[in-house]
């Protein structure tokens, strides 16, 4: 029976209606998904109490009851339009309708107060719909394109939902025409209204999304490093550059300064300068304003942080827009010339994880400010291109890092190759050689030279400095003594030689002690030449005790010119030469004391008795011994001929 | 330390290569006031080859610098970086000096 | 290691006996002849032992031969018999150094420190016109080699301290490297 009705019904006058909210129910339903706010839930949820008072309609056909169901409905229409904002005016007229409802209720059940017109329920519903016109004139300002579109339309619906009203009084709530024609209009002009406000929501999304793109495109065009193939310090001041351009064309900036924080201090300094920067802080007087020369200061300005404006941003870590840069006292104004002028300055710190690198200066000189669309991409580039200058100084560091572990490789590599792994004793001599470099310095160097089957020169050095610089020292003053040694000039003239051929090179730190012994075991006879090298150390049996041999002069390398001396020494069988360098006698324990010659000495005359090997290797355990866990500073190198008893 | 000569236009380009130490400096001061005597009137001073500079360094430029101011004619240091730089930071200087980036920028403030 | 205080806007030099920055425990040590021709090969012995990160490439040797050129060439006069030790002690946070001469020590010092005071003075106020007679100290026995503003350098370099003793024929000076660092931290919001 029920479902006769319906058919009925649907056969009739009511089809337009019906369809309408049916229509507009399964739209609103089957879009709830694309909705974030919900309001097509809720426009869902109207049309769905539309259907279903129309639907109750059917059943119980009273007019009175429809027109109560107005009260209703005009209440949840003013929700709609004015949420979420409604507030109290909103709920004051539901309020209202609601007492008004429930007295109508009372009155059509208990028959109280029959002098009350049902239609006076009809007029309180326009109560809401007054309020919305009310709060929606006062909505003028209202930013949010949706908002204010469904604003702009609160007058229509207000129209139109009175023509509603009016047009059931005239024509009766139960008459055909009402619900012919009249309901299926003003349903279908609620439709259209909640269309229209999709699709104003739509062209926002898609507005957005635009935006966001040229977003991402403003970063990979940020990112993508313009350097290729350059390195280090060059390759940051391209991207600093770069970065300045790019944040500038894409806010609509004329001009940008990145200032980074120094390393080592707590100050800002200029690093990249975009189009004409007119300084935002008081240029002082003596600098003449003319673009060189304001440029020139502003590329060696430095800011504490803190101090003027860019210092404050540096230090807070706070975004500023300065919107009309000529109102706000904090900006300053240098001169009348229009490179000068600031129209509209933004000043966004560069922040990565919570540290701050420096900031970014963005400037107008004229015309329309900074907007907050502008700053939004602004602070949003920022980010990024905080991020890459970061990343550039962690790998400049690593680079460092890695180049510094590569040179003491490197040096490492060179002495090894340098300084003989073996040594073939010489005649009825015995020779032990043993450094132990320190790490990182590689710079004591040894070799024998071997001229003749008993006669050979030996050679101990240090060379000033370390790592690669020492290494090459170290390879030219092996090969030219290489080279010369086979004459049959003496030490000293040796040692000008060597001294000539390194001194007076460019650019290189060429300075190296030097001990040469000429050795011709079959006499005994040894010639030495020092070069500020440390002195040999020689035990004789026959006093039992161990004498210094030193000659006072220069390093090689200082002066082209220098002369040196030489002496002549002759071993006697059983005797033993030291030669050494000075990280060996210069070795601390953790008192502070060096090792001394002293001790040296010592142990040169408790190990006499071993082979020229051994011997070496015990007097570097003495060393080792006494400077316990102390790190060693400097390369140990021990060279110990023995004489054949 | 070595010492060349260019000339671009009127302008003469001295190119020091090397270091600028307390053994060597003195070698520019003579040079310039050699060039002064043949009536040099403007100096360019490329310190892009020279990476260490000490007193001596910076009291020849300072003496250069204040021989040629008095004498009216120009003068542009150029090119310098790394600790050069750093050393006439620390003697606040950079103000003192005339002081461009690059050779490019120094000859167009000749002209101006 | 001593650890100092950083001082602030180290302005001039002073004289301070009982500094800690004499103090020469743990300290290595050199004695070199006052030999000027080597003043840079002294130098660098003891700067080899430094860690690469404070080199700041050469700037910390050419600081260290300042010092010990003055105390060459000025302090002992390059006398050859004279010494000059030095005391010294580096890693990657500081540098101190300890240099002292036979010489008769540091007479001009107050004059020095007025002339760095008016200097200071006209930096600041940026006029370079009359700061052109303040850019070189010449000492009483200052010859043309000497560049006259090694000591303004310093000061504005050892930021730890500089001092001399009382008879001003030895200076200690410490320099603070703050740990490489990557901008300043974010102060939190209120």
């Amino acid at each position: 029976m029920f479902l006769d009705s319906i058919m009925t019904a649907l056969n009739g006058p009511s089809l337009a209606k019906f369809a309408v909210a049916a229509l507009s129910l399964v739209l609103f339903l089957s879009l709830r998904g694309k909705d974030a706010e919900g309001l097509l839930s809720r426009l869902a949820f109207f049309s769905a109490i539309l259907l279903a008072r129309d639907l109750a309609f059917v059943l119980l056909p009273s007019a009175d009851l429809y027109r109560l169901s107005d009260l209703v409905v005009f209440c949840l229409l003013a929700w709609l339009v004015t949420a979420p904002r409604g507030g109290w005016a909103l709920w004051a007229s539901i309020a209202a309708n609601a007492a008004v409802m429930a007295l109508m209720i009372v009155k059509l059940a208990f028959g109280i107060a029959p002098g009350l017109p049902t239609e006076l329920a009809r007029y309180f519903a326009m109560a809401p719909i007054l309020l919305i016109v009310v709060r929606n004139v006062s909505r003028e300002g209202e930013a949010e394109p949706a908002r204010k579109a469904i604003s702009g339309m609160a007058l229509p619906i207000a129209i139109v939902s009175f023509c509603y009203l009016v047009g059931g009084s005239i024509l009766g709530t139960g008459s055909f025409w009402f619900h012919a024609f009249i309901v299926p209009v003003f349903y279908g002009f609620i439709l259209w209204v909640a269309v229209r406000f999709m699709g104003i929501a739509e062209n926002q999304l898609v507005s957005a999304v635009s935006y966001y793109e040229e977003s991402v495109d403003s970063l990979y065009e940020l990112l993508l490093p313009s350097g290729q193939g350059s390195s280090g310090g060059v390759a940051m001041q391209e991207s600093l550059d770069n970065m300045a351009r790019v944040i500038s064309e894409r806010t609509g900036a004329e001009s940008a300064a990145i200032l980074l924080i120094e390393e080592f201090d707590e100050a800002i300094t200029v690093r990249s300068i975009h189009g004409r920067f007119a300084p935002p802080f008081k240029l002082p007087d003596t600098i003449p304003r003319t673009e060189d020369r304001v440029n020139s200061f502003l590329r060696h300005a430095r800011f504490r942080l803190g101090e003027g404006l860019l210092g404050e941003a540096a230090k807070a870590g706070n975004p500023l827009l300065v919107a009309e840069a000529a109102l706000d006292s904090r900006v300053a104004r240098n001169g009348d010339e229009d490179w000068l002028q600031i129209s509209s300055l933004m000043v966004v710190p560069l922040v990565v994880r919570d540290r701050i690198i420096g900031v970014i200066a963005l400037e107008r000189s004229a015309g329309v400010p900074f907007s907050e669309s502008d700053f939004d991409r602004a602070k949003l580039l920022s980010n990024f291109g905080s991020i890459a200058i970061a990343n550039s100084f962690s790998f400049l560091e690593a680079a460092e890092r890695s180049d510094i572990e590569r040179e003491a490789a490197i040096a490492e590599g060179i002495q090894k190759t340098i300084v003989p792994a073996k040594i073939q004793p010489l005649g009825s001599y015995s020779i032990g050689a043993l450094t132990v470099p320190a790490r990182g310095v590689c710079s004591d160097y040894y070799d024998v030279i071997r001229l003749r089957q008993d006669k050979a020169v030996l050679a101990v050095g240090d060379v000033a400095g370390k790592g690669v610089a020492a290494g090459l020292v170290m390879v030219m003053v092996s090969s030219i003594l290489r080279l010369i040694t086979n004459s049959t000039k003496d030490m000293a003239t040796l040692m000008a030689w060597v001294n000539r051929g390194i001194a007076g090179q460019v650019d290189l730190d060429h300075f190296a002690t030097l001990g040469l012994v000429c050795v011709d075991a079959a006499s005994g006879v040894l010639e030495f030449s020092n070069a500020a090298h440390q002195p040999l150390l020689i035990y004789r049996v026959d006093s039992d005790a161990v004498e210094t041999v030193d000659i006072k002069s220069i390093p090689i390398g200082v002066e082209r010119t220098t002369a040196y001396q030489d002496k002549k020494v002759r071993l006697a069988p059983g005797d033993v030469l030291v030669m050494h360098t000075d990280g060996l006698v210069e070795a601390m324990n953790d008192q502070g004391k060096q090792f001394g010659r002293k001790n040296l000495a010592q142990s040169v005359h408790r190990h006499h008795g071993l082979v020229a090997k051994e011997m070496a290797e015990a007097i570097l355990a003495d060393v080792q011994e006494f400077s316990g866990r102390t790190r060693q500073h400097d390369d140990q190198t021990i060279l110990v001929m023995k004489s054949k008893p | 330390m070595e010492l060349k000569i260019r000339k671009s236009g009127e302008n003469y380009i001295i190119d020091v290569n090397g270091e600028m130490d307390l053994y060597n400096s003195y070698k520019l001061k003579e040079l310039v006031m050699k060039m002064l005597e043949k009536k040099v009137e403007r100096f360019i001073i490329n310190l892009e080859n020279v990476d260490y500079i000490d007193s001596s360094g910076i009291g020849a430029l300072i003496y250069i610098c204040s021989t040629i101011k008095k004498m009216n004619l120009r003068l542009i240091i150029t090119n310098i970086h790394g600790s050069v730089k750093k050393v006439i930071e620390l003697t606040k200087l950079m103000g003192y000096f005339p002081i461009t980036q690059t050779i490019e920028e120094a000859l167009q403030k000749m002209e101006a | 290691m001593s650890t100092l205080r950083k001082e602030e806007a180290v302005k001039q030099i002073k004289v301070d006996e009982n500094s800690p920055l004499f103090d020469r425990t743990g300290l290595l040590h050199k004695e070199f002849p006052s030999d000027f021709r080597q003043i840079r090969y002294f130098t660098l012995l003891i700067v080899q032992t430094a860690p690469p990160d404070i080199k700041e490439i050469n700037l910390l040797e050419q600081q260290i031969s300042e010092i010990i050129k003055n105390a060459v060439k000025h302090g002992n006069r390059c006398d050859m018999e004279k010494k000059v030790r030095v005391w010294y002690s580096f890693s990657p946070e500081h540098a101190h150094i300890i240099v002292e001469d036979e010489g008769e020590g540091f007479k001009d010092l107050e004059k020095w420190n007025e002339f760095n005071r008016k200097r200071q003075t006209l930096l600041e106020g940026d006029d370079f016109t009359a700061l052109a007679d303040y850019v070189s100290f010449r000492g009483a026995a200052a010859d043309d080699n000497d560049g006259g503003n090694a000591l303004f350098a310093a000061l504005e370099y050892w930021n730890g301290g500089f001092v001399f003793n009382q008879k001003r024929n030895a200076v200690a000076m410490l320099k603070h490297f703050p740990r490489r660092h990557l901008g300043v931290a974010k102060e939190s919001e209120n």
